[in-house]
C-alpha cells in the first residue's frame, strides 16, 4: 500500500486520482457525458388521462425563490427579441407546448406536466410576495398564518407516525405553523447531503448514560415548565418528546442520501437543490407528507441571462431527474410535485438590456403528478407575457388546487385563536379541469 | 483665564461630538419619569408591577439584553455578592461599555438591515459589515448612522468607506432599497406604491417615484470609467473563458456606489394613472414632512416640458445635484417625527420586547401608541441624548419597569399590555450560540475574527494598466481549472470513502458487540486503510490559501479550540444553512428583520445529541469543564456550574438531587459534563425571564 502512495507521487495529480478512485474503491471517476446525447423521446408514450379527481398523498413542494422569469423559462417567446433577447424555444414530449432552452430535462418529462401560465399575485416586493404564496393571505402585523405544510397536515393528518409530517430542505428556518399546533411545524434541514442531523446519540453515550441525563433534565424541568404557562416554553416540552421519539425511529435512514447509489446522487446534480429533491423522494418513499425544497437566486435585476442559466440549469436537471425517478418508482400517481416562485419579472428587459424586475402581473407555475393530466398548458400570456389573456389563475386557486388534489376539505373554515375563519386557499377555487 | 475657555470650547466639542452625556442622577430621573407614565397608564386598569425580580435573574436578563450572553461564573458570583446598592446601575454601565455590547449590537442591526457577507447577484457584503461593527464599537450617534449609510459614495474597499455597503445591498433595485430605507429608518411601508397606489394607506405610486428620484442616476457599478472600458476591450481578445474571469474581476474593481443623485427619475412604462404619462420625468420631493431645499431642483422644476424622448435622453446627461444627500438629512432630522419615532420605539421594543408601536415599521397617520404620553416622552427622551443610543437604553435599563418578575403566562391575542411584567420568551439564536460558546473558550468576547473586509484583487489592480490585469487573469484562470477539476475528483473520492467508512462501522458496532477481536483488528485495518486513501488524495488538493495565519497565531488561551467558537458576530453573516445558529431561527437576512424563535426538532437533536457532547463534553480543554476543575469541593464544583449555566446558586432541593446524582456516578467528570448537559438540556437555560 505505501509503496502504491510512494509510486503514486510520481504521476500527476489527476492520474493519480482516479487510479485511486479505481483500484482501491472500484469506482470510475471519469466525468459522465453530460449533453452527449440528443434528446429523443421515441420511447416516451404519452398517455393522457381524462378528468378525474386528485390521488395525491403526498406534495413535494419545489419553491424558487426571488421570483423566478417566466420568459426565461416556463413561457418562452421566441422571436420577441426586447422580451426574449435571443434565447430560443424547444419542443418537448407535449404536443404543441414548447420550454426555454433552458429546460432540455424537463422537456423530457413535459408528458407528465400540467403548466400553470396564467398565474398572478397581489405582491410585488420578496417578504409579502413569499408569505402570500405560502399562506394564502396577505402578510399583517398581527397575526402569522399557517404555511401549506401546515394546512395540509392539519387538515389530512401525518401519514407516517414516527417521522415528521412536514420537512423544509434548504430554505427558512421558521416552523411556519402559524396559529397550528407545533406538530404541523416544518422540520428544517439545512443541507440535504448531511440529511437530519444529530438523531442519533453521539458513540460513546451508552443508554444508561444518555437515559440518566434525560431522566437528570426532565426533573430539572419540572419548575420551569409549571410556573411558565406560556406556549413557547410548553412547545419544547412537546419537542422533546418528538426528538426522542425520532431518534427512536426505524425510518431513520429515509434521511440520509448517502444510502443512494453515486448514480441517483449525478442524475439529480450535485448541488443543494438537486440533493433536497433526492432526499424529498426517499421522504415521499417513507410516508412523509409534505417536502418543501428552496433553490434561491432568481431575483435577477443584473445580468439576467447568465444568472437565469444558472439557476435553471440546476434546476431542470433536478425536476427532471425527479419527475422520471417518481415515475419509475410508481409513486407519481400518488405524489404532487410543484413548483412555485413568488412573481415573474418584467419581461421587457430593463437595466441595459440584461436585467429583469418584480412582477407580479403574470407567471408561471407547475404541476406534475397527483393525478393530474399531464402534457398540458393551463392559461396562456399574451406576446409580451405581460397579461394573462386566458386561464387566469390567482395564488389562492393554486393553493385550492393543491389542497384539492390530495382529497382535502378547501371549503373547510378554521378560526384562529383571535376567533377569525381561515381557508386554505383563502377565498381560492381550485382548477379541477386539469386533473 | 485663555485655557478655561479653550477647555470649556473642547468640552462643548466633546459634547456635539459625542451626543449628549446625563449625570446618574439625570439618567435616574428620566427612567423615574417613565415609571410613572407607565404606572398611570397601569392603574387605569387596576394593574401595578409585579414584585422586584431577584438579582441573580435581573443580572441574566440584563447580561442577554445588553452583550447578547450570559455571564461567567466569575461575572455572575461577582454581582451576586455584591453588597453595593448600586450594582445594577454600574452593571448596565460596564455592560454598554463592554465589546460585547458591539457584538450583541452588531446582530441585532445585521437582521434589521439584511448585512451580508455576499451579496447576492453583487459583491462583498464584508466591508459593510466591519463598518457597522465599528459604528457600533465608538457608538455613533444614530442621526449620523442613517446619513453616511444613505449618502456614501465611492468603493467599499476604500478604508472606513464600508457604510456604501447600505445601497449595494440591493444592487440594480433602487426601487426596493428605497422602499427598505423608508421602511427601516422611517417605520413607514410604502413598498406597494412602487407598482401601484398604496391600497390601505395614503401612498401613491407618484409619491413613491417622487422619493425614488432623489436616488436617481446612482449606480451600483461604477460605470463609463475608461480603464474599465479598456479592460472589457482587451478581454474581447481572449478565450470565453478567460472573459468569464475577467468580468469578475471587472465586478470587483467597478463595485461601489457611483452618482450622488440627480433627483429625477423616469415613471414606469406601466404607470397607468391620470396625473402623468408613462415614462414622464419627475422630480424628487418627499411625501410629508419639510421638502429638503435643494436649489438646483427648484431650477429642474420650473422646465416645463419634462425630457421624454429616447433620443435626447441618451444625448444629454441629466446632471448631478447631491439629491442623496439631501435626502439622507431630510431622513435623519430631528424634525422629521416618523423618524424619531421610530427609532425611539425600536430602542424601546429592544430593552422592553415589546413596542409601543406594533410593528415597529408600519407606522400610518392613524397609528397610535399604546400609551402616546410615554410614546412623546421617549421622543423627547431621543432627542435629548442627541440619538446616542447607549445613553437611550441606559435610561430604560435603568427603569423600575425592567426590574419586575416575568409574566408567567403569555399574553392573549389583543390583550392590552402595559408593562407590568416581562414577558417570558426564548433566546435569540445567536444568544444561544453565544451563551454555549460563553461555555467553551475563555474571554469569549475578546475573541475576533480576522478582518475580512479588505480585498486584494480590488487593492492588487487598482493601479495596474489594463494590460497587466489581462495577463494576471489568464494565470489566475489556469490555476482555477486545474484546482476545480482536482476538486470534483476529490470529492467523488472522498463520497465513496464515507460510504464504506459507514458501512464498516456498523460492522465495526457489531463487532465491539460481539467482542470479536479478530475481526475488530481486521476492520480497524481496513478504516485506517481508507482514513490514509482520503489524506493522500486531500495532499493532492492544492493548498487552500491559508486564510488567517494571523488567526492561527493568536492569542495561546484560544489554541485548541475550534476557529468556530466564536461569537455569532464574527462569523460569516448569514451562518450556512443547517448550522446551529440557523437551526435556531437567525435571519437568512434576506428580508428584513425575519429571526424566528420558533421551536424546531432538529434544534432540540443539536442540543441533546451534538454541540455539547462536541465542544464541552469531549472537549477536555473547555472553559466550564477547566473551572470546575480548579474547585476542590463537591458542592464547589456544583455551585459554579449552576452559576455558569443558570446564573444563580442552586436552589436547597436541586443541591441534594444533584449531590446524590454527583455521589451515585462516582463523583468523576463525567458526573459533571453530564449535569452541564442536563441543564442545557432545559428550558430555563433557553428562556429569558
Amino acid at each position: 500500500m505505501k509503496n502504491m502512495f510512494n509510486k503514486a507521487d510520481e504521476i500527476s495529480r489527476r492520474n493519480f486520482m482516479s487510479t485511486v478512485a479505481k483500484t482501491c474503491l472500484g469506482v470510475s471517476i471519469a466525468p459522465t457525458l453530460a449533453n452527449a446525447a440528443s434528446p429523443t423521446f421515441g420511447d416516451m408514450g404519452i398517455v393522457k388521462r381524462g378528468a378525474g379527481i386528485g390521488t395525491a398523498r403526498s406534495v413535494i413542494y419545489l419553491y424558487m425563490g426571488g421570483g423566478m422569469s417566466h420568459v426565461d423559462t416556463l413561457d418562452p417567446k421566441e422571436g420577441n427579441t426586447p422580451v426574449a433577447g435571443n434565447l430560443k424555444s424547444i419542443k418537448t414530449t407535449a404536443d404543441n407546448v414548447l420550454l426555454s432552452e433552458f429546460m432540455p430535462e424537463l422537456a423530457k418529462q413535459m408528458h407528465h406536466v400540467c403548466l400553470f401560465r396564467g398565474m398572478s399575485s397581489s405582491q410585488g416586493a420578496h417578504q409579502q410576495g413569499r408569505y402570500f404564496l405560502h399562506t394564502s393571505y396577505a402578510k399583517r402585523g398581527t397575526i402569522t398564518h399557517p404555511e401549506m405544510g401546515s394546512w395540509i397536515l392539519k387538515l389530512g393528518g401525518k401519514l407516517n407516525p414516527t417521522l415528521p409530517g412536514n420537512i423544509r430542505i434548504g430554505g427558512g428556518n421558521n416552523s411556519g405553523n402559524g396559529y397550528f399546533e407545533s406538530w404541523t411545524g416544518a422540520l428544517p434541514i439545512g443541507n440535504p447531503k448531511t440529511g437530519l442531523q444529530h438523531s442519533k446519540r453521539p458513540d460513546d453515550v451508552t443508554d444508561d448514560q444518555f437515559n440518566g441525563r434525560f431522566d437528570l433534565s426532565r426533573e430539572l424541568n419540572k419548575a420551569f415548565v409549571s410556573r411558565y404557562t406560556n406556549r413557547q416554553v410548553q412547545t419544547y416540552k412537546t419537542m422533546y418528546d418528538d426528538a426522542f421519539k425520532l431518534m427512536e425511529s426505524k425510518d431513520l435512514e429515509a434521511f440520509d442520501i448517502l444510502n443512494e447509489d453515486e448514480k441517483a446522487i449525478e442524475e439529480y446534480g450535485d448541488n443543494t437543490f438537486g440533493q433536497g429533491c433526492l432526499l424529498a423522494r426517499r421522504l415521499v418513499e417513507n410516508n412523509v407528507r409534505f417536502i418543501e425544497v428552496s433553490h434561491g437566486g432568481w431575483d435577477t435585476h443584473n445580468d439576467n441571462f447568465d444568472r437565469v442559466e444558472q439557476r435553471a440549469a440546476i434546476m431542470d436537471k433536478a425536476l427532471g431527474a425527479l419527475l422520471k425517478d417518481l415515475n419509475r418508482r410508481g409513486l407519481l400517481e400518488s405524489t404532487l410535485v410543484v413548483l412555485t416562485t413568488e412573481f415573474g419579472r418584467t419581461p421587457k428587459l430593463t437595466n441595459g438590456g440584461n436585467g429583469r424586475n418584480h412582477f407580479p402581473k403574470a407567471f408561471s407555475y407547475l404541476m406534475a403528478g397527483g393525478g393530474i393530466a399531464g402534457g398540458q398548458a393551463y392559461g396562456k400570456t399574451d406576446k409580451d407575457a405581460s397579461n394573462v389573456i386566458e386561464g387566469s389563475c390567482k395564488i389562492t386557486d393554486f393553493n385550492a388546487t393543491m389542497g384539492y388534489a390530495l382529497g382535502l376539505p378547501v371549503d373547510k373554515i378554521i378560526m384562529s385563536p383571535s376567533g377569525r375563519p381561515f381557508k386554505i386557499g383563502d377565498k381560492g377555487r381550485p382548477v379541477t379541469s386539469i386533473f | 483665564m485663555k485655557f478655561r475657555i479653550a477647555l470649556l470650547s473642547l468640552l462643548f466639542i466633546m459634547t456635539s461630538i459625542y451626543g449628549q452625556n446625563f449625570s446618574k442622577d439625570e439618567v435616574l430621573n428620566k427612567a423615574r419619569k417613565i415609571d410613572q407614565l407607565l404606572q398611570a397608564n397601569m392603574a387605569k386598569a387596576g394593574h401595578y408591577y409585579k414584585p422586584r425580580v431577584g438579582d441573580d435573574i435581573l443580572m441574566r436578563r440584563t447580561y442577554l439584553d445588553v452583550i447578547g450572553r450570559i455571564p461567567t461564573w466569575k461575572e455572575a458570583k461577582d454581582f451576586i455578592l455584591s453588597p453595593r446598592s448600586d450594582k445594577h446601575y454600574r452593571l448596565i454601565e460596564k455592560l454598554l461599555e463592554s465589546d460585547g455590547y458591539t457584538s450583541a449590537t452588531f446582530n441585532y442591526w445585521a437582521d434589521i438591515l439584511r448585512a451580508v457577507s455576499r451579496v447576492d447577484g453583487g459583491g462583498s457584503g464584508e466591508p459593510y459589515i466591519h463598518w457597522l461593527k465599528n459604528a457600533m464599537a465608538e457608538n455613533m450617534p444614530y442621526d449620523k448612522f442613517v446619513q453616511k449609510m444613505l449618502s456614501s459614495n465611492g468603493s467599499p474597499y476604500e478604508e472606513g468607506n464600508g457604510a456604501v455597503g447600505y445601497y449595494l445591498r440591493d444592487p440594480g433595485m433602487p426601487l426596493d432599497n428605497m422602499a427598505n430605507t423608508i421602511q427601516v429608518f422611517l417605520g413607514t411601508r410604502i413598498g406597494c406604491a412602487q407598482c401601484h397606489d398604496h391600497p390601505f394607506d395614503r401612498w401613491t405610486q407618484m409619491d413613491f417615484y417622487k422619493l425614488a428620484a432623489f436616488t436617481g442616476g446612482v449606480n451600483t457599478r461604477s460605470r463609463g470609467d475608461k480603464k474599465i472600458g479598456m479592460i472589457n476591450k482587451l478581454a474581447k481578445k481572449e478565450e470565453k473563458n478567460v472573459q468569464q474571469q475577467v468580468r469578475r474581476i471587472v465586478r470587483e474593481m467597478s463595485y461601489g456606489v457611483s452618482g450622488s443623485g440627480t433627483g429625477m427619475i423616469k415613471l414606469p412604462e406601466s404607470y397607468a394613472y391620470t396625473d402623468a404619462k408613462p415614462n414622464q420625468l419627475v422630480t424628487a420631493s418627499v411625501p410629508f414632512g419639510n421638502q429638503p431645499r435643494i436649489p438646483e431642483l427648484a431650477a429642474k422644476n420650473k422646465v416645463p416640458e419634462p425630457v421624454t424622448s429616447k433620443k435626447k435622453k441618451n444625448n444629454s446627461r441629466v446632471p448631478e445635484i447631491n439629491s442623496r444627500e439631501h435626502f439622507a438629512e431630510w431622513v435623519a432630522s430631528p424634525v422629521n417625527d416618523r423618524f424619531n419615532i421610530t427609532i425611539a420605539n425600536r430602542m424601546w421594543k429592544k430593552v422592553m420586547g415589546l413596542g409601543l408601536i406594533e410593528p415597529v415599521d408600519d407606522i400610518n397617520d392613524k397609528t397610535k401608541a399604546s400609551n402616546p404620553e410615554l410614546m412623546d416622552f421617549l421622543v423627547q427622551l431621543m432627542k435629548d441624548c442627541r440619538y446616542d443610543l447607549k445613553l437611550f437604553q441606559k435610561v430604560i435599563l435603568n427603569t423600575r419597569a425592567y426590574q419586575s418578575e416575568a409574566l408567567e403566562r403569555a399574553l392573549k391575542p389583543n390583550e392590552e399590555y402595559f408593562y407590568q411584567a416581562p414577558i417570558v420568551s426564548r433566546l435569540r439564536s445567536e444568544q444561544i450560540w453565544d451563551s454555549l460558546v460563553t461555555l467553551v473558550v475563555p474571554d469569549v468576547d475578546g475573541r475576533k475574527a480576522p478582518d475580512r473586509s479588505a480585498n486584494n484583487m480590488y487593492q492588487e489592480f487598482k493601479n495596474k494598466s489594463p494590460e497587466e490585469v489581462i495577463a494576471y487573469t489568464k494565470k489566475i484562470f489556469e490555476n482555477k481549472e486545474q484546482a476545480k477539476e482536482d476538486r470534483n475528483s476529490y470529492n467523488k473520492i472522498k463520497r465513496e470513502v464515507d460510504r464504506r467508512k459507514k458501512k464498516l462501522s456498523a460492522q465495526l458496532r457489531q463487532a465491539k458487540k460481539s467482542k470479536d477481536k479478530a475481526q475488530e483488528a481486521k476492520l480497524n485495518k481496513e478504516m485506517a486503510y481508507l482514513q490514509n486513501i482520503l489524506k493522500k488524495a486531500q495532499a493532492k488538493l492544492p493548498e487552500k490559501k491559508k486564510k488567517s495565519s494571523s488567526m492561527m497565531s493568536m492569542d495561546a488561551a484560544y489554541r485548541g479550540f475550534s476557529r468556530e467558537m466564536m461569537r455569532a458576530s464574527e462569523l460569516p453573516s448569514p451562518a450556512k444553512p443547517g448550522h446551529f445558529l440557523r437551526q435556531f431561527g437567525q435571519s437568512e437576512r434576506s428580508m428584513i428583520d425575519d429571526a424566528t424563535t420558533d421551536a424546531t426538532v432538529t434544534q432540540v437533536l443539536n442540543l441533546l445529541n451534538g454541540f455539547v457532547d462536541q465542544n464541552i463534553v469531549r472537549n477536555s480543554k473547555s472553559f466550564v469543564i477547566t473551572e470546575i476543575k480548579k474547585m476542590s469541593t463537591m458542592e464547589d464544583r456544583l455551585n459554579t456550574l449552576y452559576l455558569s449555566l443558570y446564573s444563580r446558586y442552586p436552589a436547597s432541593r436541586e443541591k441534594s438531587m444533584m449531590l446524590n446524582y454527583i455521589k451515585q456516578t462516582g463523583d468523576t467528570d463525567k458526573s459533571y459534563t453530564d449535569i452541564i448537559w442536563a441543564l442545557i438540556n432545559t428550558n430555563e437555560f433557553m428562556f429569558r425571564r
